[in-house]
């Protein structure tokens, strides 16, 4: 019994390694640069291959969390992926 | 009273019906400079962005040409602008978005495409993790049988 109260302790451990990667402290954007406004420029709605990875297969946007971005870019995102939709670049459904 | 008018920076897309402008004989860079010089705007650079298919059909058309032209007008004027794109026939869609610096390098959507780094980090961050939990990852089903015996 103790030593499975061990092997428990062992992957309670593990899974708090795992947790580190899952809930990011910065965003994906500004990560690697100070200025945000100038990171986000990347996100344009002529960029559609860009676009296409931060919606879901039915056309809808994935959560801040998911695509790991601060509010200013998930604002931006959500503008760009508008006008995407209006000029026929991006589909408005699946 | 003298009004001045203080000229600002614009980038459109126009989305052009494919029987009328094809990207081969560059006609829609034609009709999209006479629309805009029509109203004043001093081009920049005008150019044929993609001939592609549609996400969606518009106007019962399946494939389109965008054409992106980067031009300078009197703010006053973009509402005449979009005005007559709505009227024109030969434009399905356009959009006008204004610039608040110098104009972008002009690229077309092979010239973006090439440019692209060829590992996306998007993929590489995601594939990282997939490689971390799949290290004896078992689950709920506990570390092995032979413990309980």
């Amino acid at each position: 019994m103790s030593m499975m109260t061990k092997k428990m302790k062992e992957k309670r451990k593990k899974r708090n390694k795992f947790k580190k990667f899952a809930e990011r402290t910065r965003c994906r954007w500004c990560e690697k640069k100070d200025n945000c406004s100038e990171a986000i420029k990347i996100i344009d709605y002529k960029n559609i291959d860009l676009l296409q990875k931060l919606v879901t297969s039915q056309g809808k946007m994935f959560s801040r969390k998911r695509s790991a971005s601060c509010a200013r870019a998930q604002q931006r995102i959500k503008a760009e992926i508008k006008k995407a939709r209006n000029m026929g670049l991006l589909s408005f459904t699946g | 009273m003298v009004v001045t008018t203080t000229l600002k920076k614009y980038e459109a897309m126009f989305l052009l019906n494919n029987a009328k402008a094809t990207a081969e004989t560059a006609q829609g860079v034609t009709i999209v400079s006479d629309l805009l010089k029509k109203h004043g705007a001093e081009l920049a650079k005008v150019g044929v962005w993609d001939e592609r298919k549609l996400a969606y059909p518009i106007e019962n058309q399946k494939r389109g040409t965008y054409v992106l032209a980067h031009f300078t007008l009197d703010p006053a004027h973009v509402g005449n602008v979009t005005h007559e794109v709505n009227i024109n026939e030969d434009v399905m869609r356009a959009l006008v978005t204004a610039l608040e610096e110098e104009f972008p390098t002009f690229r077309t959507y092979a010239e973006m495409e090439a440019l692209r780094p060829k590992r996306d980090p998007l993929v590489e961050t995601r594939r990282r993790r997939d490689d971390e939990l799949d290290e004896d990852d078992m689950g709920d089903r506990g570390e092995g049988r032979d413990h309980d015996r």
